[in-house]
């Protein structure tokens, strides 16, 4: 039996490291190539130590365009897009799950409903109400047009029906406003479905390339993913400075990488303490 | 004086399913008033009522004489104490009892002595620092008073407060909860399902059943007097008998005996007799006798089940005597109290008296 129990974890633990093999090789297979020469990558690509370190490939990085500026512009205006998703998400989540109202049945349908609407079918309307509001080839713009996220809305709401209604009312009866409750009880209840939501739109936001590429033109204007794209376009041979390109890509992971370890202990064990006996 | 008075008080909910139709009742200032009923008679929603946590859909209800119908939970000055405990899973033992007095707008210094005052009345000093998820049941149903009692709230409602713990810390709970009661003099309006609770704490009692105030009054005259037969059989343990006895040639028998009761209404064909377990004992020499089916040892004394003619019938005994099934027993009536009820109304017949 514990022979039995043996091969069977064997199993299990090669199947998982194959595929977690196969999850991490790309991004180091890119980290490995943005330190490769030229010849390098093309010629023994799935080398994973290469012949020279060749770590000026990032100087070149640098030099050929502003990464540092793409970063930081994505740097901010994804935090502040996540900020302000996550305020107004719980918020609509807190009136969907503790407030009754007329029509609250219907407004959560069609909240569903945008959710299941293909983002590019919005991104017209979307354009046209930006150019109108002036806000076009500007980051305001690109965070104006991202304060709401559905899916933190349905993550957070899921979450918040689970609080116990005797928590609130308790909470009611202690003299608390519903903005207390929201932010001094609900909010900590669910701290980890929160960072969950966090880390979840932040990587989103992060990595949109579409929507960025149709309204951002200028280069001091752009976040990493657009500008990444326009400095691949912009070299003309895409064999030559293939090491450059990965050396960009190197550099626009750094802030993912970041926050994923901050918020990875939590992105772990999403799991409400209990609070009340059943 | 009333503290609360709830007036023609309806309650209906959306979809139509009314637990009050005309309500009315008034809480005296300082008083343990117990709501006691079966699950499902409405009292947790009176409870909330009260409390601001429900509105109600007609009527009117007055806090200290000021009508409070509109006042939301958040604004009147009550402090409630819910079944589950209902603690802030985020906040430590001393957050979790302070948290009202912050809301309030307290001073850090006064919530930091308020608090330390409500652990020591408690016993809690030593957890003011941990997680409710660290407490046992007692401990967290004590946080849960703790933030009630330091509101210094002139009134405290408790919904079931102790139906999570177990028997033996439940009947310690309800010493110090009567001690705690008599300590701060606060109207207290405390919700069970559980009549021991009932009899134990409470100044006065109010039976609820189907949303209907059956009786209202203190323990011992529920206990002695109910005031119909749903009170009669729902307060005690075991429950009051109920004896179905019809009128023969003018008067009532039981089992083919005539019982001597006067004052009962002309038109009265059939009444039901209402005899505590404890008001009955056996006798040698009596023609009324029951056949014994089963006997429940509670140590100090025996309950002796058994039926009289068709109707199940059930004394206390404390004199050990032996008892077997199929054994047949004299019984003498404890003519004293005259709890006598009509059939039909199922109410007590105010009048009607043993001779």
């Amino acid at each position: 039996m514990k022979h039995m129990e043996r091969i069977q974890r064997l199993v299990i633990f090669t199947i998982l490291l194959l595929c977690g093999v196969l999850m991490v090789y790309p991004m180091i297979w890119m980290l490995v190539s943005s330190v490769k020469s030229t010849s390098d990558v093309f010629s023994d690509s799935l080398r994973l130590i290469p012949t020279a370190f060749h770590w000026e490939n990032f100087a070149n990085a640098l030099a050929a365009a502003p990464f540092l500026t793409y970063l930081w512009n994505s740097t901010w205006t994804t935090t502040i897009i996540v900020v302000l998703q996550l305020l107004f998400a719980s918020m609509v989540a807190y009136a969907l799950t503790q407030f009754e109202f007329f029509g609250r049945r219907g407004l959560f349908a069609i909240i569903l409903g945008t959710y299941m609407l293909p983002s590019a079918t919005t991104y017209i309307p979307s354009y046209v109400i930006l150019g109108k509001l002036n806000l076009l080839n500007s980051l305001w713009g690109l965070v104006i047009s991202n304060l709401a996220n559905v899916f933190s809305i349905l993550l957070l709401r899921q979450a918040f029906l689970k609080v116990p209604k005797e928590v609130i009312e308790a909470a009611r009866s202690d003299g608390a406003s519903e903005w207390s409750i929201l932010w001094r009880i609900v909010v900590p209840m669910n701290r980890n479905t929160l960072l969950n939501a966090a880390l979840i739109s932040f990587v989103g936001s992060f990595n949109d390339y579409l929507w960025p590429s149709l309204i951002l033109n200028d280069k001091h204007n752009m976040v990493i993913s657009v500008g990444l794209n326009q400095f691949s376009n912009s070299l003309g041979s895409f064999e030559k400075s293939f090491p450059i390109v990965m050396a960009g890509t190197a550099l626009a992971v750094i802030p993912l990488i970041v926050v994923y370890v901050i918020l990875q202990r939590y992105f772990v064990h999403s799991v409400q303490t209990a609070s009340v006996k059943g | 004086m009333a503290i609360i008075e709830l007036k023609h008080v309806r309650k209906q909910y959306d979809k139509g399913e009314t637990i009050f139709n005309d309500l009315n009742l008034s809480i005296q200032e300082g008083d343990f008033t117990v709501i006691v009923g079966p699950s499902g008679c409405g009292k947790s929603t009176l409870l909330r009522i009260m409390a601001g946590l429900e509105q109600v859909s007609g009527g009117e209800i007055y806090i200290a004489d000021k009508l409070e119908n509109d006042v939301p939970a958040k604004k009147r000055n009550i402090a409630m104490v819910f079944q589950n405990y209902a603690l802030y899973p985020h906040m430590t033992v001393a957050k979790n009892i302070g948290f009202g007095l912050k809301m309030r707008g307290a001073k850090k210094a006064v919530i930091k002595e308020k608090v330390q005052n409500a652990a020591e009345m408690l016993d809690l000093t030593a957890y003011l620092d941990k997680y409710p998820a660290d407490l046992s049941g007692g401990q967290m149903q004590r946080v849960a008073l703790g933030r009630a009692i330091v509101r210094d709230s002139k009134i405290y409602l408790m919904d079931e407060p102790l139906s999570n713990l177990d028997a033996k810390l439940r009947a310690t709970m309800r010493v110090e909860l009567t001690k705690l009661h008599r300590q701060m003099q606060a109207t207290t309006v405390y919700v069970t399902h559980d009549q021991t609770e009932a009899m134990t704490m409470a100044d006065r009692i109010i039976v609820l059943y189907e949303g209907v105030i059956q009786q209202t009054g203190t323990a011992d005259e529920i206990y002695t007097h109910p005031a119909n037969t749903f009170v009669a059989s729902f307060i005690g343990i075991p429950p009051m008998n109920l004896l179905q006895a019809s009128r023969q040639d003018g008067e009532f028998c039981l089992a083919g005996q005539p019982l001597n009761i006067s004052k009962v209404p002309a038109d009265q064909t059939d009444l039901i007799i209402g005899l505590r377990p404890e008001d009955i004992s056996p006798t040698f020499d009596s023609p009324i006798a029951m056949t014994v089916d089963v006997v429940e040892n509670m140590g100090a004394d025996q309950y002796v089940h058994g039926t009289l003619g068709a109707q199940p019938i059930v004394f206390r005994d404390s004199s050990h005597t032996h008892y077997h099934q199929g054994q047949s027993v004299g019984l003498h009536f404890n003519r004293h109290i005259s709890n006598f009820y009509d059939p039909q109304t199922t109410q007590r017949l105010e009048e009607a008296t043993w001779q």
